[in-house]
């Protein structure tokens, strides 16, 4: 069996700052993290070839009750989700997201692989697959660019880091995170969409789990500051911006001053 | 005194985390060093202590076991770990073991040991300090300056702890090494989905020859369109640029790719719609199409 983690994200342009510059995720539309669909693909085209079930598994708010979100996933790829629910995990820090992943992970049998996305869509911290991980005490390793096939209890991937790429041994039951251009998370089709209703979906609550505190103090949350530009216009044929461009360039010297 | 430790593949960011630490009240840190002697040497000509991880494991990430020992018996304040893949793996492991979250990315550090961050792909920014010891920050280049020569630290050999399970690189091999260096680039013309074709880079290249500067772009024509390498991506997950020029051709501006050159000095954004975001990012806000206003603007800049 292939797990896939995900996480429901508010929409970035839904996240709206106050006039305070508090930051307000009332108005937030929600949503499955972009690389966490990639990551589904990657599961599911692995499963193809060794023909395992994929579960999706979240730890999330209430959000995880949204039907589209939940068809969001159940039509690309997975067989059923397992979802863990509180309302303190919709900001939760990696390390005690990854605590309630894992706790989640021990009940579930002959888990082979738990595929992750690159980052969550919200925080981006690219942490929680390498905690859950070392919290199972398995194999937990990121940046993983190519699944190539799963032979005798080894996973062979192909890892890239910013300078090289390594072709590596994986033995499972490991977990990995994939980088976001691993493949192209897929559209769905309508067929999937339909039949994605009718998955069993198990939902849990986190207290079933054990009592879970963050691991850090969030201080405070804020708009970040932002630049003051000029916003000048420049309109008129091709001719006359390129020459109002031309002249800011040269007045700023980036191009030599002609005529 | 403060006990920092700093970790990194690279000399120049070990550079900066040594100096970083300094600015923590860690005149001398320890820095940890996986198997590289020449790097070892180098963080002691800055004056740091280093432990020295000797061989045995298969890959940087196998030495987790290693450098928890150490933690364990010598107690340091806090680790900063360079922002690379590798870092990153060794650092959310260790985050584990103590309990903590890895504070990743950090833009600013106070002394204190509370952190800054980008999130909601740069619609926010939350401060967070770790509750447990250490405490784990992860930087990326140009967080700190880098650090001066000082005397000679010592080098302390620590032997390979062999973990439960190793992970084996059966081979590895360089990329090719990235033409762009954005992040130092002084003038970057940067491409977004108003380009309609790879082989238009072509007009976008002579522009930026022109200016003597590097070509960027947003995710989609790096992750997806396949255009560009990941690594001339600008945005929250690519990279953080800060050049006296930015051109944006063809690019919307979400957040998400904002956030990414929102340091810029002088901003001209080149678009069909006046209202899009990137307008409210830019300078100078060039309302026309980029196949007209590109090709006039590289005739007017050959005449000149």
């Amino acid at each position: 069996m292939i797990v896939v983690c995900y996480k429901l994200v508010p929409d970035v342009p839904t996240v709206k700052a106050a006039p305070d510059d508090s930051i307000s995720l009332k108005d937030a539309e929600w949503t499955v993290g972009e690389y966490d669909l990639v990551a589904a693909e990657a599961a599911a085209q692995l499963a193809a070839k060794t023909g395992e079930k994929i579960i999706g598994l979240s730890a999330g708010s209430a959000q995880l009750e949204n039907t589209k979100l939940r068809k969001n996933m159940l039509s690309r790829g997975c067989d059923e989700l397992f979802l863990v629910q509180d309302e303190e995990l919709a900001t939760a820090d990696s390390n005690m997201t990854a605590r309630v992943l894992a706790a989640a992970l021990k009940t579930m049998q002959d888990v082979s692989l738990v595929v992750c996305g690159e980052g969550s869509g919200d925080m981006y911290f690219r942490q929680v697959g390498l905690q859950v991980g070392e919290m199972l005490n398995v194999p937990a390793i990121n940046g993983i660019s190519k699944i190539k096939n799963v032979e005798n209890g080894i996973l062979y991937a192909v890892r890239s880091t910013e300078g090289t790429v390594q072709d590596i041994e994986i033995p499972l039951p490991a977990v990995i995170t994939i980088t976001a251009d691993i493949c192209q998370s897929r559209i769905p089709r309508l067929q999937d969409i339909m039949k994605a209703g009718k998955k069993p979906v198990e939902t849990h609550m986190m207290e079933e789990y054990g009592e879970f505190s963050p691991s850090v103090i969030t201080v405070s949350t804020k708009a970040p500051e932002t630049t003051e530009r000029k916003n000048i216009p420049f309109t008129g044929t091709a001719d006359e911006i390129a020459n109002a461009i031309a002249e800011v360039l040269v007045k700023n010297g980036f191009a030599k001053g002609g005529a | 005194m403060t006990n920092i430790w700093v970790n990194a593949t690279k000399k120049s960011i070990l550079s900066e985390l040594i100096a970083g630490a300094a600015s923590l009240g860690c005149k001398n840190c320890d820095a940890i060093v996986i198997k590289d002697a020449d790097l070892a040497e180098y963080a002691a000509s800055l004056g740091s202590d280093v432990y020295l991880l000797g061989d045995g494991g298969s890959m940087a990430e196998s030495y987790v076991d290693t450098i928890f020992e150490l933690i364990n018996k010598e107690k340091p304040e806090g680790l900063l770990f360079e922002a690379s893949v590798t870092c990153r793996a060794i650092a959310g492991r260790l985050a584990a073991k103590i309990g903590t979250t890895a504070l990743a990315d950090v833009k600013h550090i106070s002394e204190d040991f509370s952190t800054r961050h980008l999130i909601y792909g740069g619609g926010a920014i939350r401060t967070m300090k770790s509750r447990e010891k250490p405490f784990i920050a992860i930087f990326g280049a140009g967080s700190f300056n880098p650090a001066a020569t000082m005397d000679n630290g010592r080098i302390i050999e620590v032997p390979f702890v062999k973990p439960n399970w190793e992970i084996k690189v059966t081979s590895e091999s360089n990329k090719p090494v990235a033409t762009a260096n954005l992040k130092s680039a002084a003038r970057i013309v940067a491409v977004g989905l108003g380009l309609k074709d790879a082989a238009d880079l072509a007009m976008i290249n002579e522009l930026a020859g022109l200016l003597e500067a590097e070509v960027g772009c947003t995710r989609p024509i790096a992750e997806g369109l396949d255009w560009m390498g990941r690594e001339a991506y600008i945005g929250i997950s690519g990279q953080f640029v800060k050049p006296d020029l930015y051109i944006a051709a063809g690019i919307s501006g979400q957040v998400h790719h904002v956030v990414g050159m929102t340091d810029s000095k002088t901003v001209i954004s080149i678009n069909k719609d006046p209202d899009c975001a990137m307008m409210r990012s830019a300078d100078y806000c060039a309302v026309g199409d980029l196949y007209e206003i590109i090709p006039a603007l590289i005739n007017k800049l050959k005449e000149e």
